[in-house]
């Protein structure tokens, strides 16, 4: 009882963060206190007012602005990537659970190559070779967090697989297909929540660490990682300016492993058992 | 399993491993839109020069040539030579090594010592306000983008407080070790509070495995208290985990790393990594990152032979 | 004689073990061996054992649920071969040890005992054949919408024997259908089976660790030991003359009051 108590608290915090954090994205489209990119010179700098809520950086551009619109990029990337990674990495952990043993080890054996190229790494490669971009950003961190994706799917996958359950289904004549929707699937449920919440918090701070290193979605756009890159420079003169975005980052990233991991105690299979 | 089958094994699955991930990157790295001739003489450039440079460059071979010619020079320590500076890539790679090898080691070694101690701490008082704040800590040092948590200590304890350098490298290297050592404290700090909060997770879910164990109960109806059974049984047991984390997480250390390197002017492989992807430098990018994953690989090797030792299922499961 | 119904012929079974936990080279464990076993209809068959006799691994091989090493499984005179076999999983129905492992947490109480009847394709109103069964095992109608994790473990094994029922098979197999039940509801679980036997005319196999649970239900005994028969025959015979010394010794197994009491 008190573990579940526990995995609720993390559940709502979590929850919370989250949804602060779409607030932030719905309130870029209807409004902002000032234009992101307005360039007001004489505001340099300025310090937290009520004309600038958090303050504004060097070319006098509103903060609290950036911060809003910034939200864009981040979870558009973060979107993005959960798509890719949750659709090749659940296909292919559930296709390698089902395999032959034989065709199992190379399979096996290409995911943990993959898994020894982290989203950064590979952003960089692409980088390298296409320039950098959103879609860089996005295709990295989506095909590098699939290979984790794949790793946790099959382990999971496999021992439903090794289930009475799926013994018995097999025993009634259902069909692979149907072992996999019915049965595979289902019991998949909560492991996926909790590894696509899992995924969303890689790719934003993979996101701003791209952002950050001049790698990832290309000015103007705002975007938290590149703000606190240009506050870094200035940072004696308003280190107020290396704060706000970073605690951004974290309200996101914390949010949705607090979301992951009440999830991960709420469906604990152990803690639902029947008191029998 | 016996060990020196066991060990074979994994030397094969590491060998096989360098070369198929090496042969991925470059496949990528010469699926440029253009060449590296074009990349280098510009779109002005007349297609007579071009064909010359792409001939020197060996660009106009079949592209599993070009491979079998980069492997087997690869093998022997020679990675080509800058097509942009003229610089030998190996000697390069080799003199950044010397900041950025001590940096990860250090970091780990650290995040390592830290870890386990609090991640115990964590789950011998999992019910108890100072338990649960220990493991907050930790959920919180998870979501701390590194660069982050870097340029903030480099605010406070250089910047603000002066006690540390904020940034760079003394040019001497080595050489001159009480810089030296200065110079990457804050770097290491930085790398070693995201790695450690990871570990520490790790280590507090293992001790509460093991306090749940019977062989614990036992130790403990024997009178030892807690904190002494824990330490008779526990140290082992979060080692194992916290281990073959370390072992899997090395990749991601690493691309830390080159941002750390980034954030504290650290003259490492990581910093002339994002040179040379703005310069598109690609047969230098490509060296760097042959020599990167083959540490991953080598680091996974490492572990999964450290675990085999330490824990004879391990062998089983192979 | 009239040709068996469901007949092993000279059925062997090896599994190869994690590889060379014994040291060098491979291991291989002889979990069946050469066995031959033929039912008829009708026939109530107990096998006893003890764990890791190949009782369970017999039973995956009769369903077709695993492949055997060498030799083969018949019904009806037909092979078995691996893949869905509706001919042979329409007759032969399968009741698991362990009811809290054997029914999906995820599926109400309604949808394991439809996944037969859609799986064969049985032509019949599933609703009201799910109710029936319901019925048949001494269930509510209520609970269909149910989860597993909702019910004791009596009502679930009932659930899984209701399963079993629903494409209405001649033959019925329990692996141990008792042995993760606790004492009190095992006898009801018992004789659900003896009664429903009875009265659908089913041909039953009963596997056992427990001689005391055989005798009760089977008419035939099979003792197994490290995979192959070590006697065989009328239920009341092996009991009153065990030939082998193994079955002496698990009938001196069954717990008995003491003779003062």
């Amino acid at each position: 009882m008190k573990k579940a108590m526990k995995g609720n608290i993390s559940l709502i915090t979590g929850s919370v963060m989250v949804a602060i954090t779409f607030s932030l994205l719905i309130l870029s489209f209807i409004w902002t206190p000032h234009d992101p990119l307005e360039v007001t010179p004489d505001d340099s700098f300025a310090g937290i007012s009520s004309k600038h809520f958090l303050g504004a950086d060097k070319l006098g551009r509103d903060i609290l602005s950036q911060i809003i619109v910034g939200s864009r990029v981040t979870l558009l990337v973060a979107a993005l990537a959960v798509t890719i990674a949750m659709t090749l990495g659940v296909s292919a952990g559930i296709t390698i659970a089902v395999a032959s043993r034989k065709l199992q080890a190379p399979m096996v054996y290409a995911v943990n190559i993959a898994l020894a190229f982290p989203a950064a790494l590979l952003a960089i490669i692409l980088a390298a070779v296409y320039g950098a971009s959103t879609l860089t950003a996005v295709s990295a961190i989506g095909l590098a967090t699939a290979a984790a994706v794949a790793q946790v799917t099959r382990r999971t996958a496999y021992g439903i697989l090794a289930s009475d359950y799926v013994l018995a289904a097999h025993a009634c004549g259902a069909s692979t297909w149907r072992i996999i929707r019915k049965h595979v699937m289902p019991n998949l449920r909560a492991s996926l929540l909790i590894q696509a919440s899992a995924v969303v918090s890689v790719s934003v701070l993979a996101e701003s660490s791209l952002s950050y290193l001049g790698l990832g979605t290309p000015p103007p756009a705002p975007s938290w990682g590149r703000m606190l890159a240009g506050s870094q420079q200035y940072i004696f003169v308003n280190p107020l300016l290396a704060i706000w975005p970073g605690i951004a980052i974290v309200i996101v990233v914390l949010g949705f492993n607090l979301v992951g991991d009440g999830v991960r105690e709420v469906f604990d299979p152990t803690l639902r058992r029947s008191d029998s | 399993m016996n060990i020196v089958v066991f060990g074979a094994r994994r030397l094969f699955l590491f060998i096989s491993s360098l070369v198929v991930s090496s042969a991925i990157v470059f496949s990528m790295l010469r699926l440029l839109p253009g060449d590296l001739a074009q990349a280098k003489l510009g779109i002005q450039a007349t297609p007579e020069a071009l064909a010359t440079l792409r001939h020197e460059l060996g660009i106009d071979r079949s592209l599993i040539a070009q491979y079998w010619d980069w492997l087997s020079h690869a093998l022997h320590g020679d990675l080509g030579i800058s097509i942009l500076s003229g610089a030998d890539i190996t000697a390069e790679i080799a003199q950044k090594a010397t900041v950025t090898v001590p940096l990860v080691i250090m970091a780990s070694v650290l995040a390592v010592l830290v870890s386990i101690p609090l991640g115990m701490y964590a789950a011998l008082r999992y019910r108890r306000m100072d338990g649960v704040a220990t493991s907050a800590m930790s959920q919180f040092g998870i979501a701390v983008p590194t660069f982050w948590t870097g340029l903030l200590i480099s605010t406070f304890f250089a910047v603000a407080w002066q006690v540390l350098p904020a940034g760079g490298f003394p040019e001497g290297g080595w050489s001159e070790p009480g810089i030296a050592f200065k110079s990457m404290a804050l770097p290491v700090f930085t790398l070693a509070l995201g790695q450690g909060a990871v570990l520490m997770r790790f280590a507090r879910s293992a001790t509460i495995d093991t306090l749940q164990q019977d062989y614990f109960r036992t130790a403990r109806a024997t009178g030892l208290t807690r904190v002494q059974a824990l330490r008779k049984h526990g140290v082992r047991n979060a080692m194992i985990p916290v281990i073959s984390v370390l072992g899997m997480q090395m990749a991601t250390l690493i691309v830390e790393a080159i941002i750390v390197e980034n954030v504290f002017a650290l003259p490492g492989i990581g910093q002339m990594l994002l040179q040379d992807v703005n310069n598109r430098d690609l047969l230098k990018v490509q060296g760097i990152i042959a020599v990167t994953t083959s540490i991953v690989f080598f680091v996974s090797f490492l572990v999964d032979l450290v675990l085999g030792f330490l824990d004879p299922r391990v062998r089983q499961s192979a | 004689m009239n040709q068996p119904l469901l007949e092993a012929i000279n059925l062997s079974r090896t599994y190869k073990l994690a590889k060379g936990s014994a040291g060098k080279g491979k291991a291989f464990r002889h979990a069946l061996v050469e066995m031959n076993l033929s039912i008829n209809t009708g026939d109530r068959i107990g096998i006893v054992g003890e764990s890791g006799s190949g009782k369970t691994t017999l039973v995956r091989l009769l369903l077709g649920l695993d492949t055997p090493t060498s030799g083969s499984v018949e019904f009806k005179g037909q092979t078995l071969i691996s893949g869905k076999m509706p001919w042979l999983r329409k007759d032969v129905q399968i009741v698991f040890q362990d009811p809290r492992s054997s029914l999906d947490p995820r599926m109400k109480i309604s949808e394991i005992i439809r996944e037969p009847l859609v799986c064969l394709g049985i032509d019949e109103d599933h609703d009201a054949r799910i109710d029936e069964v319901l019925d048949s095992v001494g269930l509510e109608r209520a609970m269909r919408d149910r989860y597993p994790h909702e019910l004791s473990g009596g009502q679930r094994q009932r659930v899984a024997i209701a399963r079993a029922l629903a494409p209405r098979p001649g033959v019925l197999i329990a692996d141990e259908p008792v042995s993760a039940l606790d004492v009190l509801v095992r006898d009801q679980i018992l004789e659900l089976i003896a009664q429903l036997t009875d009265k659908l005319g089913l041909t039953l196999i009963l596997v056992s660790h427990d001689l005391s649970v055989i005798a009760r239900l089977c008419n035939r005994v099979i003792v197994m030991k490290d995979g192959a028969v070590v006697e065989s025959g009328n239920t009341r015979e092996v009991f009153d003359r065990p030939a082998h010394e193994f079955t002496r010794a698990l009938i001196g197994a069954i717990p008995r009051l003491p003779e003062s009491l």
